[in-house]
């Protein structure tokens, strides 16, 4: 087996991640509109041999305007977990756009796979500040009357 | 705001010394405003609102900062107009043992004491509660002032 795996390797880590679902959720927070995108844990090559206990696996995520993948930004790189939060205004994503996430993986034996498919998004409107109740003006007084005193 | 209330109805009592001082003389109290004016005296009495315009309940002695009262030959009392002078809406009062100092609503005021009054024998009083968030009521109705 040993003689045959890095051929294996060759052959199949380009295309490790077939498939590496994304999710979106968020995180209400009182300072920023942070969104998290998750994906499932990579554990084996694709030809179904599971990933070496004791190699590491590393991804980055990206996100771009482009379908096509092409001018990709980082939102995290070398992440040893399966998700990662961002502030889609820091980002610099246009609020009602369409964005796509995709990640790669990475070995710590130095193997990379491909890009995830795209997981398209379209960037929510920015979350309205609740505005601070404004306390009505009191009621007039009432019964005003002028008594005489000596 | 409304948690505010509790200090700003102790310096309120404090304005309310400041702003009688200065019409004349000092208080502690709404009965005591300074030295009583010679000869009979006219006192506006009222009754403090106890809501807000939107119904919500409102505690005088808490969510109320103060009063202008307003001076004029007619009833035709307009947002224009300017008071002739301020009053706190929480008078202090000492407890027995001297040492607490606990608000009460004021509701009434000598009118002798307003500095600087229109001519005439008749005037018209009307007054506006301003709450500690500093939004206006309304124009209490008027009131017949015969001076003579």
């Amino acid at each position: 087996m040993r003689g045959i795996r890095p051929n294996t390797m060759i052959r199949f880590l380009p295309r490790l991640l077939v498939t590496i679902p994304i999710f979106l959720a968020s995180i209400p927070s009182a300072f920023a509109e942070t969104r998290t995108i998750s994906w499932d844990p990579v554990t084996s090559y694709t030809d179904g041999t599971p990933i070496e206990a004791g190699k590491k696996v590393n991804y980055t995520a990206y996100w771009t305007t482009d379908p096509g993948l092409g001018s990709l930004h980082t939102i995290g790189s070398s992440l040893a977990t399966t998700s990662t939060s961002f502030d889609p205004d820091v980002q610099g994503m246009t609020r009602g756009g369409t964005v796509y996430f995709t990640a790669k993986a990475f070995l710590s034996t130095g193997e990379v796979s491909k890009l995830s498919p795209a997981y398209a998004w379209v960037v929510a409107p920015a979350t309205q500040a609740t505005p601070a109740p404004i306390t009505p003006a009191p009621a007039a007084p009432t019964s005003g009357r002028i008594i005489k005193m000596k | 705001m409304k948690r505010l209330a509790a200090m700003r109805m102790l310096l309120g009592g404090f304005a309310a010394a400041l702003l009688l001082a200065g019409c004349g003389g000092g208080g502690e109290t709404p009965q005591s405003q300074g030295p009583a004016p010679s000869g009979p005296v006219s006192v506006l009495a009222w009754t403090p609102p106890a809501s807000y315009k939107d119904n919500a309940p409102l505690d005088p002695a808490r969510d109320l900062d103060y009063y202008e009262i307003y001076v004029r030959h007619d009833s035709n009392f307009t947002d224009s107009d300017q008071p002739v002078i301020q009053i706190a809406a929480v008078a202090a009062a000492t407890s027995p043992d001297g040492r607490t100092v606990a608000g009460s609503p004021v509701t009434e005021f000598t009118l002798e004491l307003i500095p600087s009054l229109p001519a005439g024998n008749q005037l018209f009083v009307s007054m506006r509660a301003v709450g500690v968030d500093h939004q206006k009521s309304g124009f209490m109705d008027p009131v017949l002032w015969e001076r003579s």
